[in-house]
């Protein structure tokens, strides 16, 4: 895990960010300019920055989000596109309530390529899937009426076959 | 933190209090996205939170399973659903502020909905509801123009003000829905132009354009289903027509587009309405400067033997030497203008032989007079398919219908015109047929039409039109069978010709007609057509230097449309035969004839050649095939038909190759199983030794003519055409081994 001051070994600049739960980290510039969010902070504040809070992510999110956010800091050429896929196919790979608090986070932070990666995965996870099977795997309660739910059929019958 | 509580308070069920409801729209809509249309769509029955949810979905994309343009009538009802669905969508975004970002329909829809789709067309172009102004690229397919729809589309896209929505489009595919190509409404084709007008005149930074031309093989109900549609609204109709004319005439005359460079034609098949739309494009836009033209594989319409007919002449057209008088043509037009025009084959089965030509250099207008050259052999095609060119008086003569005369004038004009230019370009390309290559090969020569589909009282028409102003080198006429649909054409083919013809009766003198039915093939009811066909080009032949007949006639015959007691007799081709000739003299006269002394003959007997096998069975090696000659007395006679067979010789230079190789080729009765024939078979015993020794001599001077055409044909060739010069030579070794 991340321990809070791990300061890195190189010498690119570091910027310090804190959790929604208090916890500092401390990220090379070019992996959280990944996050527009961040990016755009830290042009308005300018080299002064001292701290930069993020009160939406906790601790155990930025850390998902900031090791994928360091694993895309350069760009991928072709050699390393297959390995970055697996990489990327593993990382999605969470529990779904870890999942959505990375995908607020990445919607918070503004990145969108793990936001794309991350709607990917939810929306793999309901296609082929019957309504009823959906509802199983999100833990969706279904609050409609047998009549309301006959309405809304009944209404798009045609992509209900 | 405050977040946390949220999330809590809406994930009841999450471990760690995070659900996939507590996620907010904008997350959810993002993966609805993701999804097609009909699973979005179903996500609505999983609670109350997802109801709404799939509505606001910025992009909208209904597909057809099937192929949209195949009207199913049990899917009507499916169909309509979806229409429906796209109706209701449409006034929700009309509502909502959401706005539409894509928009894909592909429905096999027909007139009924035309105000539907111009409902459409209006939500999505209009400019409160979609943000198409970064719109890039724009691909608009299914513009099926024989609808009012396109009319409707140019008034919405109002030609006084410029639409924004486009102006930053770059590149556009357009695909055009129109009929099969035999069909045609020159109303439709206006129709086409101002679409484009519209199109390029809202696109001004528009740089590449792409068209489609889809055709339609249309049936017979579609199509009269069309023309009430345009009956019904005629007048309405006329008055927009008007309207759309006097805007078309009035604002894009001199119209001319800044930033076009490029042109592609998709998968071209050579009809009128394609290379009139590119015209017309080329006309507006003046910085063309590739035109990038593929050429499309014969689609299902074409008949069996055009195909095959196409083929062939593909091949022969790959020749290097043809390619040189191609470009050789062309080349004299060459200017210094930095334009190009691309003519690129792409035929996977063909790729062998075929390479893209190059016309490099071209400047626009020479273009332009190239397609000219084109299109007036296309709108004469078109014109031979028009049963309607004449109008029959009520006192049974002939009339020009406004139409043919319309054509008329228009290949007079025309015809003056490319004598004054002296562009050796005449090509044919037949709508039908699409015998590009046959228009390709002749280049070289002035002018050489090759017809299809013909319709004998327009092709009249047009002949007159031709002779009166051009040098006729040449013609060839090649009449196939009707295509579109049989019963009726050829019927109608056989009265008008009457009409023009008078002296052509059915009524046929066969000296010998005792022969065999069975034997050889299925019999066939081509008499009539021969005949009368021939009977036109006596009635042609004087105005002509010189033509040639090829009479390739091949349909298939139902027994049960034959006459009981009736003998039939199919006649594919003739032989003139002078009178008081025997065949001693006949030879000599054709050696006379090869080596170019024109003489003026009247015929009134033609041969013809009857294969059979002696032992009754329909098929047998070339050692069981035997001929009978049959002599056929016409009702009127025939001027000289035959004085253009040196044109025909260097026209035919082209395809030697192809029938060497044929004939070297082992599995094909060529020179070689001819000369096994009867050097070896059974007819050897009874030849006189002085004939044997003629055919050996014949035999040996044929390999010297092979010898001298490798030689010629590797001077011409280049690399690519190495491999077939290889097999020549091979199969050349291989017959003088035996």
């Amino acid at each position: 895990m991340a321990s809070s001051t791990s300061g890195s070994s190189s010498s690119s600049k570091v910027v310090k960010i804190r959790s929604s739960d208090n916890e500092n980290f401390e990220v090379e510039e070019a992996a959280a300019a990944r996050s527009e969010t961040i990016k755009k902070l830290l042009e308005d504040v300018g080299d002064d920055a001292d701290v930069i809070p993020l009160p939406n992510v906790d601790a155990k999110t930025l850390v998902k989000v900031m090791e994928w956010c360091k694993k895309h800091m350069d760009d991928v050429d072709e050699l390393n596109k297959e390995e970055m896929k697996t990489w990327d196919a593993e990382f999605v790979d969470m529990d779904q309530s870890c999942l959505y608090n990375v995908l607020l986070a990445a919607n918070f932070l503004n990145i969108k390529e793990l936001l794309d990666q991350l709607t990917q995965k939810v929306a793999d996870m309901i296609k082929g899937k019957s309504p009823e099977e959906i509802r199983a795997t999100f833990n969706i309660k279904n609050d409609f009426t047998p009549e309301e739910e006959a309405e809304i059929r009944k209404q798009n019958a045609w992509a209900f076959e | 933190m405050g977040k946390r509580g949220k999330v809590e308070k809406m994930g009841r069920r999450g471990k760690d209090g995070a659900c996939i409801n507590g996620l907010p729209d904008e997350i959810l809509v993002r993966i609805l996205c993701l999804l097609s249309l009909e699973e979005a769509i179903r996500t609505a029955i999983l609670s109350r939170r997802w109801k709404n949810l799939w509505m606001n979905v910025p992009k909208l994309e209904i597909s057809w399973r099937n192929d949209p343009y195949v009207f199913r009538p049990h899917e009507m009802s499916e169909v309509k659903a979806k229409v429906n669905f796209v109706n209701d969508f449409m006034k929700l975004h009309e509502r909502t502020t959401t706005s539409l970002e894509e928009l894909t329909i592909c429905l096999p829809l027909d007139s009924k909905y035309s105000d539907d789709i111009n409902k459409w067309a209006e939500v999505a172009l209009s400019p409160s509801s979609i943000g198409l102004y970064w719109l890039k690229d724009l691909y608009l397919r299914g513009v099926n123009v024989v609808d009012k729809v396109a009319i409707t589309i140019c008034e919405t896209f109002d030609f006084s003000h410029q639409l924004p929505e486009l102006s930053t489009v770059e590149h556009l595919q357009i695909e055009f829905i129109t009929l099969c190509p035999i069909w045609f409404d020159v109303r439709s084709q206006r129709l086409h132009h101002l679409w484009l007008c519209a199109l390029l005149k809202t696109a001004p930074f528009l740089q590449k354009l792409s068209i489609k031309v889809m055709h339609i093989r249309d049936t017979v109900s579609s199509r009269h289903m069309e023309l009430q549609v345009f009956s019904i609204n005629h007048n309405a109709f006329c008055c927009e027509m008007a309207k759309v004319k006097a805007l078309a005439n009035a604002k894009w005359q001199y119209y001319s587009h800044q930033h076009l460079k490029e042109v592609e034609l998709i998968d071209l098949v050579g009809s009128r309405n394609e290379l009139e739309i590119v015209l017309f494009v080329l006309e507006i836009a003046s910085l063309v400067e590739k035109v990038v033209i593929s050429i499309c594989r014969p689609q299902s319409f074409w008949l069996q033997q055009d195909i095959l007919r196409y083929k062939e002449n593909r091949r022969t057209c790959s020749l290097k030497k043809d390619r040189l008088a191609f470009e050789g043509a062309l080349n004299t037009a060459i200017s210094e203008g930095p334009n190009d025009l691309n003519l690129v084959n792409i035929d996977p089965a063909e790729e062998e032989t075929m390479s893209p030509v190059d016309l490099r250099m071209m400047k626009s207008t020479d273009i332009l007079t190239a397609m000219l050259g084109i299109m007036l052999i296309i709108s004469l095609s078109e014109l031979m398919s028009d049963m309607q060119g004449t109008q029959m008086k009520s006192d049974g003569t002939l009339e020009e219908s406004g139409e043919a005369q319309r054509y008329r004038n228009f290949l007079e004009e025309m015809a003056d015109e490319s004598e004054h230019k002296s562009q050796p370009v005449e090509g044919g390309w037949t709508s039908g047929q699409c015998t590009v290559s046959n228009s390709r090969k002749n280049y070289g020569e002035q002018v050489v039409m090759v017809i299809g589909e013909i319709s004998p009282d327009s092709f009249l028409l047009a002949l007159d039109a031709r002779l009166e102003h051009a040098h006729l080198d040449m013609v060839l006429v090649h009449i196939g069978p009707s295509g579109r649909n049989d019963a009726v054409s050829s019927s109608d083919h056989i009265t008008s010709l009457r009409k023009i013809c008078p002296m052509v009766s059915s009524e046929i003198t066969f000296e010998a007609s005792t022969a065999e039915v069975e034997g050889y093939g299925a019999p066939k009811l081509a008499v009539d057509h021969t005949v009368i066909y021939l009977q036109l080009v006596k009635s042609i032949s004087r105005k002509l230097s010189s033509f040639t007949f090829v009479h390739a006639y091949s349909r298939q015959v139902k027994a049960d449309e034959l006459e009981p007691g009736v003998c039939y007799l199919q006649i594919t081709a003739t032989d003139p035969l002078m009178e008081d000739e025997d065949l001693g003299s006949r030879t000599e006269r054709i050696f006379s004839l090869s080596t170019g002394s024109v003489r003026a003959c009247v015929f009134d007997h033609f041969l013809f050649d009857t294969p059979f096998t002696k032992n009754g069975k329909s098929h047998g090696g070339l050692e069981d095939q035997w001929k009978r000659r049959t002599v056929l007395q016409t009702g009127g006679s025939f001027a000289a038909l035959f004085n253009g067979l040196r044109s025909l010789m260097r026209n035919l230079q082209g395809s030697v190759a192809v029938q060497l190789i044929s004939q070297f080729s082992p599995d094909n009765s060529g020179v070689l199983s001819f000369c096994t024939a009867f050097l070896s078979g059974e007819p050897a015993t009874r030849l006189r030794v002085h004939e044997l020794q003629q055919l050996i001599a014949v035999l040996f001077e044929f390999m010297a003519v092979c010898k001298h055409a490798i030689r010629v044909h590797f001077r011409l060739i280049g690399e690519e055409d190495q491999e077939f010069h290889t097999q020549l030579v091979k199969g050349f070794q291989s017959l003088t081994a035996e």
